[in-house]
């Protein structure tokens, strides 16, 4: 057919299996309908109610050193994990928002579920009651999602301490012999079956309370006051009183956010009361928590970077009136660049320090400290579907049965 | 086979008569080009990519805009021999206004160049993984513009690397015989060498109707495309 182009045009198939495979999950989104528009005028968005999801199913080497256990029950390393997120907006400032989570699809939990409030339309002033996102840090609330090429978490925010709410050591020696066991720690005080301990931040699972959000030009605070602390959220209060938590981030350019993060709470359980001093109370026993984080990004790089430092309020070991305090210490970095569309490379380096504690002329650290590298590539084939290669170096020379561990691990994701 | 003498002159005046001939047609005017004018009838328009619920948000997000779906696409499925002539492609401009790509549906000739400007106060990262053209132009912010060029046919979805929630279409074509309709679905497609070609009405990422429709030199083929 001389003097003829063939011009046909090419189609994209790439969502069609994408929305194939939501469609089987039946997790596919729920909308309402859209209005037909009115002269002149583009179609109104009238959606009411809005879900999301991701599904990610993660293959590794085991890891008998638990550096990534932030809960005994699965291997975060060989897990497949559903999160769910619905938002209903029955009014135009009111808006219902949940998140359901399932590990290994044995357990489902309501891992969010707050209501949010925007009372004046014009200032960006919001409230959230219920069970509501940690306002601390840089990383408890979003996680790593599909947006990074890692797999494993940061350590202050997944990382399991000796630590526990409901036991308490009765000698340094009892701390000591439980440094690098957080996965499954004990002590002869409260409660001695043995248990998982807690981490700095616990970004797994939400705390119970209400949160202020003010926001204006490129200062952006927020406030809450919760029923638990950063280490040990609640649903109901344990122990009579309220932990507060407070975050500030400035945008100092469209690329550079700095924040900082300072939080306060009683972390103890009342079920301890038995164990405690005549006058003491475990009400009195505070979990203090302080952070800076920056995040930078431009062109095809990101990087985002945290200090933290907490500190814990432990009755004194000699079982009079008094306290004992054990701090950390943690620091990581994180970056990416995105090496060709839909390629990532990533890296993050980490340290996780703890104060020394004296008894019977020895000093040591209170916990073993840990030192972490990771690395990963992320692929997207497809703009819903993530895969991702990461390999992770443990050290931790002070303490528990592993001291340094390389892992693997692999990991496909969806989101929908 | 073998010319006598007597013969030979003849064949060779034949030869000379039939180059005439040819020389005179070609240079004769072409046929005047026609026109293909309508409606693209859009019974059930789509609905905007919904933004993924901020659970993990310390508050509500600023109001976006709406992108505009009211508009589709119609082509020529195969281009008449006019689209060997040379153009221009030029470039053209999808902006990203409001966490919404403006326009969302945009058109173009293969070595068109089109420019991503960033009229919003935050961050926008646009991509594509479309096999006709793969590209990310990484993040940048408000006030500042990055280009792409397009130089194979097809269709390039668009997507931000941000804000899941914002998406477009680039749709490339290798002849210039392509309108985006307005937003109540008329459209002109002028310059169209007279003959009968297969009209297509695209929307959303699909072809959705195809039509036969004869253009007569001079003048104007009319013609309403439903998609139901």
């Amino acid at each position: 057919m001389a003097g003829i182009i063939m011009s046909r045009v090419r189609r994209l198939p790439a969502s069609v299996p994408v929305r194939a495979l939501c469609a089987l999950l039946l997790l596919a989104c729920t909308t309402t309908a859209t209005a037909q528009p009115t002269e002149g005028a583009p179609p109104a968005d009238t959606r009411h109610v809005t879900a999301a999801g991701e599904l990610t199913a993660t293959y590794g080497s085991t890891d008998p050193g638990f550096f990534n256990y932030a809960t005994y029950a699965y291997d975060p390393l060989r897990n497949v994990r559903l999160v769910l997120d619905a938002s209903v907006r029955p009014a135009g400032r009111l808006e219902l928002l949940a998140q359901v989570r399932t590990d290994g699809a044995s357990q489902v939990r309501m891992a969010a579920l707050y209501v949010r409030v925007r009372p004046w339309a014009r200032r960006t002033i919001d409230l959230q009651v219920g069970r509501v996102p940690t306002a601390f840090g840089l990383f408890g609330r979003n996680g790593y999602g599909s947006d990074a090429p890692l797999i494993g978490r940061p350590l202050p925010y997944s990382y399991l301490l000796s630590l526990r709410r409901d036991a308490l050591p009765a000698t340094p020696a009892d701390l000591w012999r439980m440094r690098g066991r957080g996965w499954l720690s004990s002590f002869p005080r409260g409660d001695t079956t043995a248990d998982r301990g807690l981490p700095i931040v616990n970004a797994d699972t939400w705390d119970t309370g209400a949160q202020l959000r003010v926001a204006g030009g490129r200062v952006d605070w927020t406030g809450a006051v919760t029923v638990g602390t950063l280490s040990s959220p609640q649903v109901r209060d344990d122990n009579g009183r309220r932990g507060v938590t407070t975050r500030l981030t400035v945008r100092a350019t469209p690329g550079l956010t700095l924040g900082a993060s300072a939080a306060r709470g009683a972390w103890l359980s009342r079920d301890l009361a038995d164990v405690l001093a005549p006058d003491e109370h475990a009400d009195r026993f505070v979990q203090r928590a302080g952070g800076l984080d920056a995040e930078l990004a431009f062109g095809r790089w990101m990087f985002r970077g945290e200090v933290l430092a907490s500190q814990w309020d432990l009755p004194a070991f000699t079982g009079d009136a008094g306290r004992e305090r054990v701090d950390a210490v943690a620091a990581w970095a994180d970056g990416r660049v995105r090496l060709r569309p839909g390629l990532d490379a990533g890296v993050r380096l980490e340290r996780l320090a703890f104060s020394e504690i004296a008894a019977a002329g020895a000093t040591r650290p209170w916990e073993a400290g840990v030192t972490r590298v990771e690395t990963g590539v992320a692929w997207s084939p497809l703009r819903h579907v993530r895969l991702k290669v990461a390999a992770q170096r443990n050290r931790r020379p002070e303490g528990g049965r592993v001291r340094h561990d390389t892992l693997l691990a692999a990991q496909v994701g969806v989101w929908f | 086979m073998v010319l006598s003498a007597r013969t030979a002159p003849l064949a060779a005046a034949a030869l000379v008569a039939a180059a005439l001939a040819g020389v005179a047609g070609r240079v004769q005017d072409p046929p005047a080009a026609g026109a293909i004018r309508g409606r693209l009838d859009i019974r059930r328009l789509a609905s905007a990519p919904p933004a993924r619920p901020g659970v993990g948000d310390l508050g509500g997000r600023p109001a976006r805009g709406t992108p505009d779906l009211r508009r589709g696409l119609v082509y020529l499925e195969v281009a008449p021999r006019a689209a060997f002539d040379e153009s221009d492609p030029g470039r053209a401009v999808m902006d990203q206004r409001n966490e919404t790509f403006v326009p969302r549906l945009l058109a173009v000739q293969t070595g068109t160049t089109v420019d991503f400007p960033n009229s919003d106060a935050t961050f926008h990262n646009v991509f594509s993984l479309s096999r006709a053209k793969r590209f990310d132009l990484g993040r940048y912010a408000a006030g500042r513009s990055k280009s792409v060029r397009f130089d194979r046919p097809g269709v390039v979805r668009v997507f931000c690397d941000i804000h899941s929630h914002m998406s477009a279409f680039v749709v490339v074509f290798n002849h210039p015989y392509f309108r985006v309709t307005d937003a109540d679905g008329r459209f002109r497609i002028d310059n169209v060498p007279p003959g009968t070609y297969t009209l297509v009405g695209w929307y959303e990422g699909e072809a959705r109707i195809r039509r036969s429709v004869a253009v007569p030199a001079g003048g104007a083929a009319d013609v309403e495309l439903i998609v139901p």
